[in-house]
C-alpha cells in the first residue's frame, strides 16, 4: 500500500471517533454533572468558567483523537513482528504536511485567543454602583469577612442571590487563597496587598469557602461556609448584625494576641 | 551516521578538542550564570521599589548611604579593571615587564577594594533589617563581596602566573577567561553603585 | 597500592569530613557564641541560634565534604602556579587502572560520573516515591488519619521538590553525562573536573536534604516540624514556619548550583568537542533536548537561588524582603517591613516555569530519537523538532506569570501570559507531528523502549491538552490550586519526562552496563506502570473537576471515590516501579552480555565497544552523515581502542 492508502483508515477512524465522543459528550455533560464530577454552579463567573471549559472539550476531541488513532494505527499497521530486518521509507519530512499542521495550530490557537479574551473580559467587568462590598481577610487560618457598606463583620460570608459582590481580599499573615468553588472566586490573599474579584451570585444556597494555597499546619481545616439568601433575608441579618455588634470598620483587621509575630519572627 | 576513521573529510564548521576555545566557551556561560544571578538581585529592588507598600521601602529616619564613599570604591574597582586592560592588552603585544606590572597593580587594587568593601558594609548607615532598601543594599554588597571574595582564587593565580612569566603573546588564553571574570565584577560593581543613585532610596 | 590511598581521597573521607565538619559548624555556633547566653526558655535567642547553627553545620559539611573528596587539590595547584597535570595523571584521575572504587570517587571519567549519577537519581527517585506512596496513603481515606497534619505537609513538600531534583538531575546526569559525548565523538566532557564536582554538589545537596525531617521536632517555638511550604516554598510562610526550611533552601541551593555546573558542562562540551564532520545539524535529537535544558538550567535556576538566599536571610538576618505589611504588624519583632509578598512568588515562577520545560526537553529529545531507531526511519523534519525544541526554550522564559492569574499582581498582564503560554502548544505540537511522522509507515520494533515511546505520546498529550485549560485565564480562576493541577503536571512530569527517563534506561543500558534489560519483566513492569499512572491521575483530575484543593491532609467526604480510586492504583504503580528497579539490578548483575549494538542504531555511541574504553575513541571517528541514516551499511561496531586499556565492566 502507499502512503495514500495507508491514510483512508485512520483518517476515517478520526472522523467517525471525534464525532462519537464529541456526541458522548454532550448527552454525557449534563448528566455527569448533576451527578456532581463538577460543583453545582451558583454564579455568573462559575457559569463562565465551566462554558469555556465545554468548548475547550468539544475543541480537544479532535486533537487527542487525532494523535491517539494515528499512533495507534502505526503501532498495529507497521509493526515488525521481532527485530526489523529491513528499514523503513526514508522520508525526511515534508514541508506541505508541516504548513498545513502550522496553520491547524495557529488557527486552533486564534479561536482560544477568541474564547480566552472574551471570558477575559467578563471576568475582568468593573463592579457596578450597586455591588456588596465585602473585605475578605484570611490568616491562619480562618478567613473574616468585613461588609464595609455596613460596617459589619461576619466569620460566615452571606451574600444575596443575584447583588454583584465585589471582594477585597487580603491576608494578614502568609499567602492564603479565598475560592468558593460552586461560583468561581478565587483571590489570592497576599500580605500587604489587596487583590479584588467581582461576581454575581445567582442560585440560593450554602456553600463553601476553601483555602486554596498551602499556608502552614491547618492549612487543610481552612473551610467556612457560604450563604446565598434573598434580598430580604439579607436585610435582616444585616440589622441584627448592626443593632448586636456595631463593629468598627476595622475590627477584623485586629490580629488575636497569638497571631503577633513574636521576637524571634517566628510565630508563638 | 556514518563515520570514517581515517581523519579525511573533516568539515570546517566542527571543531574537536578545541583546548583554549573550550575554557573561553566555559567561562563565558559561566559569567552567563552570574548575570542571570545579578539580573534577578536587579529585578527584586526595583520591583520592591516599585510596589512599595506603606513607604517602607525606605523608612523615615534612615540615613542615607555615603556616595563619597561608595564612589571611591567602585573607584577603585575599575582602576583595578582597567589596570587588567592593560595587562591584557601588553600580553597581546608581548611587552612582558607590562603584563607583570599591570596584573600585580590590578591584583592589589582588588584586594583592596575586598578589604574596604568588608569594612564599608560593616559600616553601613542602616542595618540589613531596616526595611526594603536596606535588605536590598545589604544583600548587594553581600554580593559583590562574596564575587571579590570568589575571584581571590583566580587573581593569586593569575598574578603568580604573570610573575612566572607563563603568558606569552601566543599563549594567554589565562588572562583572557579571567578577564570576562574581571570585567564582569567590575560591571557589577558600577551597577551596585548606580542603582541607588538612578533609582534612590528615599521616594518623598 | 595500600589501601589508605584507595581510601584517601574517595567518598568515604568525604563523608567523614563532611560529618566532621557538621558537627563543628554547628556546635561551634551553639555552644560557643550562642552558649554563654544560650537560654532555652528564651524564644528568641532558640529560635535564632538553632537555625544559624544547623546553616553554618550545613556550610562546613560541603566544605568537609569537598576536601574530603579532594576537589579542591586541582584548583588549589592551580592558584599556585604548580605544574599542570599531564595527560597520565589526568588518566589515573579518570580512573585508570581502578576497579570498582572509582565509583565511589572524585571521578572525572564521564562514563563512571555518569554511572554514579544514574544510581544517584535512582535512590532519590525511590524516595521521592515513597513520599508519594505516603501522600496516597494519606488521601486514601477522608480525615487525616494516618498522620498527623503537619507530617503530611512535610512530605508532600519532600515528594515535590525531591522529585523536581531528580528529575533535573536527570538531564545532565545519567545520560548527559554518559552519552552524550559520546554522541558527539569526544573522549570526555569539556571540564571533567567540574562534571566530578557536579555530581559531588548533588550527593551533598541530598545528605543536607536528608535533614528536613529530623528539623524542628520538638521545638516549642516553630510552627511545626519539616517543611510546610510545599515545594513552590512562597517567601511569606517559608519566613515564618519550622526550621526545617533552612535545610530545605540549602540543599536546594547546593542542588541548584550542581545543575548549573552540569548546564555549563555540557553546553560547552556541545559547543567546543564535536568530532570532525559533527556539525550542529548532524547532532541526534538527544544533543538538542539536553542543549535546551542546558540553557534553561542556565539562565533560571539563578531565581530559585536567589528567592532562596532571602528566604534564609529573612530568617536568620532579619532582612524584610517578603514582609510587607504595615510596621505596627510586626511591632517588637526586628522587622521594619518594605518587602513584597508577590516579589517571591514572582522569583519562584520564573525559574518554576523554565524549569518544568527543563524537566520536559531531554525526554522530548530521547523520545524522538527511540522512536526514529525502532521505526527504521529518519526523523521526520529534523529542522522541524529542532524549531519544536528551541521555540519551546524561548516562549517558556515568557509565561511564568501564568502560575499567577489569580494572585492579584498586575491583572492587566493576564491576557498577555495566558497568549504566551497557549503559543508554546505550537512548538509542542511540532514534537508531536515528528513523532507521529516518524513512526508512520516504519518498521515498529515493539521494545519496552518503543513502549515507553507511545506512553509518552498518550501521557504528554493529555498534559498538554489539560494545560490548554489551565492557560485560560477563566477556567484558570477555578481550576488553579486544585488537584486537577496536580494531575495536569504530572501527566506532564510523570507521563513525558519520567517515561521518556525510563524509555532511555532501557535503550542505553546495554552501553552503559553491557549488559541488556529482561524485556519479559520489562513489560510487566511497563503495563503495571501504565495502569497505575493513569488510574491516579485520571482519578485526581476528576476529584480536580469536583473541587478538591490540593496540598490538604483531608478532605471533604464528596471526593472519597476518586481518592480511593487514585489511592489504590498509586500503589500499583508503586509496586511496578519497584519491579522496574528490581530489573535494572537484577539485569545489572545477571542479564545477557549486549553485544555493541543491540538496536541497530546509528548514533556515534553505539559504535564503540561496550564496555566503553577510558577516552571512548580509540581514534576520533570523522562523522559523514547524519545519525538516523537506516539506509546506509552498517558501520563498523567495535573500534578498536588504541592504547587505552577498557575499563573493567560493572557489576
Ligand atoms: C510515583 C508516582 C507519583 C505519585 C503517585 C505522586 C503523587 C503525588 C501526590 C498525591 C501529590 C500531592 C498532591 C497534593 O496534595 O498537592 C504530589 C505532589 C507533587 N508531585 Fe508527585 N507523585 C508521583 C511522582 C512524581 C514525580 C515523578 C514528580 C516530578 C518529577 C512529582 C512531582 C510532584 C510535585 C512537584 C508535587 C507538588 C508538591 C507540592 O504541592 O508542593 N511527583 N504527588
Ligand atoms: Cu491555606
Ligand atoms: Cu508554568
Amino acid at each position: 500500500m502507499n502512503s495514500r492508502g495507508h491514510l483512508r483508515t485512520p483518517i476515517i477512524l478520526w472522523v467517525v471517533i471525534s464525532i462519537l465522543l464529541a456526541a458522548l459528550y454532550y448527552f454525557l455533560a449534563p448528566v455527569l454533572a448533576q451527578a456532581g464530577v463538577i460543583p453545582p454552579l451558583a454564579s455568573d463567573v462559575a457559569d463562565n468558567a465551566y462554558q469555556i471549559m465545554a468548548i475547550f472539550t468539544y475543541l480537544s476531541i479532535p486533537v487527542f483523537v487525532g494523535v491517539v488513532v494515528f499512533a495507534a494505527y502505526s503501532l498495529f499497521t507497521f509493526r515488525s513482528h521481532g527485530r526489523p530486518t529491513d528499514i523503513g521509507p526514508q522520508i525526511h519530512g515534508n514541508t506541505r504536511l508541516l504548513g498545513w499542521w502550522l496553520a491547524a495550530s495557529f488557527v486552533l490557537i486564534t479561536v482560544l485567543y477568541v474564547i480566552g479574551f472574551n471570558g477575559l473580559a467578563q471576568l475582568e467587568a468593573a463592579a457596578p454602583a450597586s455591588a456588596l462590598h465585602v473585605r475578605v481577610t484570611a490568616q491562619q487560618w480562618i478567613f473574616n469577612y468585613t461588609y464595609t457598606d455596613y460596617n459589619i463583620s461576619s466569620s460566615t460570608l452571606y451574600l444575596v442571590e443575584n447583588q454583584p459582590v465585589e471582594f477585597t481580599v487580603t491576608s494578614m499573615d502568609v499567602h492564603h487563597s479565598f475560592w468558593i468553588p460552586e461560583m468561581g472566586v478565587k483571590a489570592d490573599a497576599v500580605p500587604g496587598e489587596l487583590n479584588t474579584f467581582v461576581a454575581t451570585p445567582n442560585k440560593l444556597g450554602h456553600y463553601t469557602v476553601r483555602c486554596m494555597e498551602l499556608c502552614g499546619v491547618l492549612h487543610s481545616d481552612m473551610n467556612t461556609n457560604v450563604v446565598v439568601e434573598t434580598a430580604s433575608q439579607f436585610g435582616t441579618w444585616i440589622s441584627q448584625q448592626m443593632s448586636v455588634r456595631p463593629a468598627s470598620m476595622f475590627a477584623a483587621v485586629q490580629l488575636p494576641e497569638a497571631a503577633l509575630l513574636d521576637a524571634s519572627g517566628k510565630r508563638s | 551516521m556514518e563515520i570514517s576513521l581515517g581523519g579525511q573529510g573533516a568539515s570546517s564548521h566542527a571543531s574537536h578538542i578545541d583546548e583554549e576555545g573550550k575554557v573561553r566557551v566555559g567561562m563565558l556561560f559561566y559569567v552567563v550564570v552570574d548575570i542571570m544571578f545579578a539580573l534577578f538581585l536587579v529585578s527584586a529592588y526595583v520591583f520592591l521599589r516599585g510596589v512599595n507598600v506603606n513607604n517602607l521601602w525606605f523608612p523615615d529616619g534612615t540615613q542615607n548611604i555615603d556616595l563619597t564613599q561608595t564612589t571611591f570604591l567602585t573607584g577603585l574597582m575599575v582602576a583595578s579593571g582597567l589596570c587588567f586592560v592593560l595587562a591584557h592588552w601588553a600580553v597581546r603585544q608581548g611587552i612582558g615587564g607590562l603584563v607583570k606590572l599591570g596584573i600585580t597593580l590590578a591584583a592589589i587594587l582588588w584586594i583592596v577594594t575586598l578589604i574596604l568593601n568588608v569594612q564599608y558594609m560593616g559600616h553601613l548607615p542602616f542595618t540589613q533589617s531596616g526595611g526594603g532598601f536596606a535588605s536590598m543594599y545589604v544583600l548587594f554588597t553581600a554580593y559583590h563581596i562574596y564575587h571579590l571574595l570568589l575571584g581571590l582564587m583566580f587573581v593569586i593565580g593569575i598574578t603568580i602566573r604573570a610573575l612566572q612569566g607563563r603568558y606569552t603573546r601566543e599563549r594567554h588564553m589565562g588572562i583572557t577567561t579571567i578577564g570576562y571574570y574581571w570585567y564582569w565584577v567590575v560591571v557589577f560593581g558600577i551597577v551596585g553603585y548606580l542603582l541607588p543613585i538612578i533609582l534612590p532610596g528615599p521616594m518623598h | 597500592m595500600s589501601w589508605t590511598r584507595k581510601l584517601v581521597p574517595s567518598y568515604f573521607s568525604g563523608a567523614v569530613l563532611a560529618a566532621i565538619g557538621f558537627i563543628v559548624g554547628s556546635q561551634y555556633v551553639w555552644r560557643v557564641i550562642g552558649g554563654a547566653n544560650w537560654d532555652f526558655n528564651d524564644p528568641g535567642l532558640i529560635g535564632n541560634f538553632l537555625e544559624q547553627g544547623f546553616l553554618a553545620g550545613f556550610v562546613l559539611m560541603t566544605f568537609g565534604w569537598l576536601i574530603g573528596i579532594g576537589a579542591f587539590k586541582y584548583p588549589l595547584s592551580w592558584m599556585l602556579g604548580l605544574k599542570d597535570p599531564d595527560h597520565n595523571e589526568e588518566l589515573r584521575l579518570a580512573g585508570k587502572g581502578d576497579g570498582i572504587i572509582r565509583y565511589f570517587r572524585f571521578t572525572t571519567d564521564h562514563k563512571v560520573v555518569g554511572i554514579q549519577y544514574l544510581v544517584v537519581t535512582m535512590i532519590m527517585l525511590a524516595f521521592g516515591g515513597l513520599g508519594a506512596m505516603l501522600i496516597r496513603t494519606e488521601l486514601m481515606f477522608p480525615g487525616a488519619w494516618a498522620f498527623p497534619k503537619e507530617t503530611y505537609n512535610t512530605i508532600v513538600t519532600m515528594h515535590g521538590m525531591l522529585m523536581i531534583l531528580t528529575v533535573i538531575s536527570f538531564f545532565v546526569g545519567p545520560f548527559g553525562n554518559f552519552v552524550i559525548p559520546i554522541m558527539i565523538g569526544a573522549r570526555d566532557m569539556a571540564f571533567p573536573r567540574l562534571n566530578a564536582l557536579s555530581i559531588a554538589f548533588l550527593i551533598i545537596a541530598m545528605a543536607v536534604y536528608a535533614f528536613i525531617p529530623f528539623m524542628g521536632i520538638g521545638d516549642p517555638i516553630t510552627t511545626g516540624a519539616g517543611v510546610q511550604t510545599g515545594w513552590t516554598v512562597y517567601g511569606t510562610l517559608a519566613d515564618q514556619t519550622g526550621i526545617g526550611v533552612d535545610a530545605l533552601a540549602m540543599a536546594v541551593i547546593l542542588a541548584g548550583i550542581s545543575s548549573q555546573m552540569g548546564a555549563v558542562n555540557l553546553i560547552t562540551t556541545v559547543i567546543a568537542m564535536r568530532a570532525p564532520g559533527m556539525s550542529y545539524t548532524r547532532m541526534p535529537m538527544t544533543v538538542w533536548g539536553s542543549i535546551g535544558a542546558s540553557i534553561l538550567a542556565a539562565l533560571g535556576t539563578a531565581s530559585l537561588t536567589v528567592d532562596l538566599v532571602m528566604i534564609i536571610s529573612d530568617r536568620v538576618f532579619r532582612t524584610s524582603f517578603f514582609f510587607a505589611a504595615t510596621a505596627g504588624d510586626y511591632a517588637g519583632s526586628g522587622y521594619v517591613g518594605g518587602g513584597s509578598a508577590w516579589l517571591t512568588q514572582n522569583l519562584f515562577w520564573f525559574f518554576g516555569h523554565p524549569e518544568v520545560y527543563l524537566l520536559v526537553l531531554p525526554a522530548f529529545g530521547f523520545v524522538m530519537d527511540m522512536a526514529s531507531v525502532f521505526s527504521r526511519k529518519p526523523l521526520f523534519g529534523y529542522k522541524t523538532a529542532i524549531l519544536g525544541l528551541m521555540g519551546v526554550v524561548v516562549l517558556s522564559f515568557l509565561v511564568w506569570m501564568h502560575h499567577e492569574f489569580v494572585s492579584g499582581f498586575l491583572p492587566e498582564l493576564r491576557g498577555f501570559y495566558m497568549a504566551s503560554t497557549e503559543l508554546i502548544s505550537v512548538p509542542t505540537g511540532l514534537i508531536f507531528l515528528v513523532l507521529l511522522g516518524t513512526m508512520w509507515r516504519g518498521r515498529i520494533w515493539m521494545t519496552v523502549t518503543m513502549g515507553f515511546v507511545f506512553a509518552f505520546t498518550w501521557s504528554f498529550l493529555i498534559g498538554g491538552i489539560t494545560g490548554i485549560y489551565l492557560s485560560d485565564v477563566p477556567a484558570d480562576v477555578q481550576l488553579h490550586g486544585g488537584m486537577f493541577v496536580t494531575a495536569h503536571f504530572h501527566y506532564t512530569i510523570v507521563g513525558g519526562a519520567l517515561m521518556g527517563f525510563l524509555g532511555a534506561v532501557y535503550y542505553w543500558f546495554p552501553k552503559m552496563t553491557g549488559r541488556m534489560m529482561d524485556e519479559k519483566i520489562g513489560w510487566i513492569s511497563f503495563w503495571g506502570i501504565q495502569i497505575g499512572f493513569n488510574g491516579t491521575f485520571l482519578a485526581m483530575f476528576y476529584v480536580g473537576l469536583q473541587g478538591m484543593p490540593r496540598r490538604v491532609a483531608d478532605y471533604s467526604p464528596l471526593f472519597a471515590g476518586g481518592n480511593l480510586v487514585a489511592s489504590i492504583s498509586a500503589f500499583v504503580l508503586g509496586a511496578s516501579v519497584i519491579l522496574y528497579f528490581y530489573n535494572v539490578i537484577y539485569s545489572w548483575k545477571a542479564g545477557p552480555i549486549a553485544e555493541a549494538n543491540p538496536w541497530g542504531a546509528k548514533t556515534l555511541e553505539w559504535t564503540t565497544p561496550t564496555p566503553v574504553p577510558l577516552e571512548n575513541f580509540g581514534e576520533i571517528p570523522v562523522v559523514t552523515s547524519g545519525p538516523y541514516n537506516y539506509a546506509e551499511p552498517a558501520t563498523p561496531s567495535g573500534v578498536p581502542a588504541r592504547g587505552v586499556e577498557a575499563g573493567p565492566a560493572i557489576g
